[in-house]
């Protein structure tokens, strides 16, 4: 389904019913919508590794505007902030009311672009894989730490004078092999839709990725959150993990920092991932 | 969740992703949009029956404007034409393309008017357990709820069916008094009325004297459906005759129709008999 949010048609899927019958009432479940990262990827990825948690909520899978099966809109639309306006008025199109809204990676940006531009407005937040900022050097010694010099140098060239074709390339050798730990499913490049066009208006000089900086923002956030990374994450360390922790109301904020977990986390972690948002959600231990 | 429907807030809900991981690619499941009875009813009344089909299509439920958790002005609007309309007009919005669109009962008559109104739009319609006319088999009603609970019940039923759900007294005598005999088989659950937003005043409105309900009459505009259409029908349902049914199969494109009737069952046959559900989902599948 897509809907006119904000002047452009965005793609949504929903799995799992908000109301369910329980005995003499219809009991209802929490929102929980999923905001993907890339950017320039789309929301399959998702799947079908969230699927079980539409026990416990109505989730709603979105591709944000310039991405996946969403109109792609003006380009000078590709801002955090309309990214992050655009969940919100999601959710006031079809009157959801207290979302759970988890982002990862990109996705963990815009999440939080929404939460500080709507701090009132959220149910629980959820990040997964952010960074509040760029920190190239953090990054460097990451990618250095886990794949040698040539990584490292890749990975500072990458990130520091803006994408381009050849130090896309080099990056894509190099670097991107060590964002997991783990084996990954080999269809979920072709299960997705990507739209280069994003990433090149993302990742350009001076783009979004060079200048972005939550941090301040970050202190406005009202509801509970949980801030959730790998430890071997090279792209959005857990040092990056622990800065969005901090610059978060202590009384409000859970910090999870997954071992031998690469970004994601639910990639390298699936099981571990779903146990700490299961008990985030329902706030109830998972046996 | 609510949308905007022309000029009203319409309340639905979903259950089963339209998009799943199947090897490199994402398959496409059709989508399904259940049309609750009543009226005055909503859409909880197929949960969690209906929950079942989640693994094969992506199923809506909807509240018809009036009803449920949607709005419920303005009354002048409570029309099958409208309630028809609203349904095309929800899909638009949010591009839902042939969807496989469901009524049961009262969900039945506004599944019609949809299809009738806009023959291009859906994929498969089911019709069940429904009529195209209000009036068709009024004595042959009468007399299936006299077999079925005695004369006491088949006097409310001639005053509901020709005199209209005047007052609501009445519709309460009806609800806890005769609709027990609308199924042959089926669990009851004491729980399901509860868990219901009723709406008496669109049932009244509908269903009382001088209402749409009984005097519509679509059957001819049947002739206008172009895609696969399931009719389903109960052999002792006292409601909606199986005659209705008869009437509905017979009136549809041959080429399009199927006509499953079940013996031994009432009023919604997946109620009385499960093989209803292997039916539907059979033809969802087809």
């Amino acid at each position: 389904m897509r809907i006119e949010v904000n002047g452009v048609r965005i793609f949504f899927d929903v799995e799992g019913a908000k109301l369910v019958p329980d005995g003499p009432r219809m009991r209802e479940k929490p929102t929980l919508i999923l905001v993907h990262g890339g950017p320039g990827m789309d929301g399959a990825y998702w799947k079908p590794w969230a699927s079980a948690l539409s026990d416990i909520c109505q989730i709603i899978y979105v591709d944000q505007r310039g991405a996946g099966r969403s109109d792609a809109g003006p380009k000078e639309s590709w801002t955090f902030d309309q990214w992050g306006d655009d969940v919100h008025a999601f959710c006031e199109a079809f009157e959801i009311e207290r979302p759970i809204v988890c982002g990862s990676s990109f996705g963990g940006e815009v999440a939080m672009a929404y939460g500080t531009r709507h701090p009132e407005h959220p149910g629980k937040l959820i990040i997964l894989s952010a960074a509040p900022r760029l920190n190239i050097d953090r990054i460097a010694a990451a990618f250095e730490r886990l794949g040698g010099r040539k990584a490292g140098d890749a990975a500072r060239d990458f990130w520091s004078r803006g994408m381009t074709p050849e130090s896309g390339a080099t990056y894509a050798r190099h670097c991107v092999p060590l964002y997991f730990r783990t084996p990954q499913d080999p269809h979920h490049d072709a299960r997705s839709i990507l739209n280069a066009d994003l990433t090149e208006w993302y990742l350009r000089d001076h783009g979004p990725a060079q200048t972005c900086d939550f941090t301040d923002g970050l202190a406005r956030i009202q509801c509970p959150t949980l801030v959730m990374g790998g430890e071997d994450d090279p792209v959005t360390t857990i040092d990056d993990m622990a800065d969005i922790a901090d610059a978060i109301p202590q009384h409000v904020v859970r910090f999870e920092r997954i071992s031998n977990c690469g970004h994601g986390p639910f990639f390298d972690a699936p099981d571990r991932t779903l146990d700490v948002i299961r008990e985030f959600i329902t706030g109830e231990a998972v046996a | 969740m609510r949308v905007e429907v022309n000029g009203v807030r319409i309340f639905f809900d979903v259950e089963g992703a339209k998009l799943v991981p199947d090897g490199p690619r994402m398959r496409e499941k059709p989508t399904l949009i259940l049309l609750h009875g009543g009226p005055g009813m909503e859409h909880s009344s197929f949960k969690p029956g209906f929950s079942q089909f989640a693994d094969v299509a992506q199923v809506i439920y909807i509240d018809h404007r009036g009803n449920g958790r949607s709005d419920r002005q303005p009354r002048d609007a409570w029309t099958l034409a409208q309630w028809g309309d609203d349904i095309f007009e929800f899909c638009r919005a949010l591009e839902i393309e042939n969807p496989i669109v469901m009524g049961q009962s009262f969900g039945g008559f506004v599944a019609i008017a949809y299809g009738t109104r806009h023959p291009e739009h859906p994929g498969k319609l089911i019709f069940s357990s429904t009529a195209a006319q209000g009036q068709a088999h009024v004595e042959r009603s009468i007399e299936l709820f006299r077999r079925a609970g005695g004369d006491e019940i088949a006097a409310m039923a001639r005053h509901a069916l020709t005199v209209g759900y005047d007052d609501p007294e009445f519709v309460m005598r009806w609800i806890t008094q005769a609709m027990p005999f609308y199924n042959t088989n089926a669990v009851p659950d004491p729980d399901a009325r509860t868990r219901g937003v009723a709406s008496g005043k669109v049932l009244m409105q509908f269903l009382g004297p001088g209402g749409e309900g009984l005097s519509f009459d679509l059957l001819a505009n049947l002739a206008k459906i172009q895609c696969p259409t399931l009719v389903l029908g109960g052999e002792d349902d006292p409601i909606t005759p199986i005659e209705s049914s008869e009437d509905i199969a017979a009136a549809l494109p041959q080429h399009l129709v199927r006509f499953e009737r079940f013996a031994g069952c009432g009023h919604g046959v997946f109620r009385d008999d499960p093989r209803g559900y292997d039916v539907i989902r059979e033809f969802i599948l087809s």
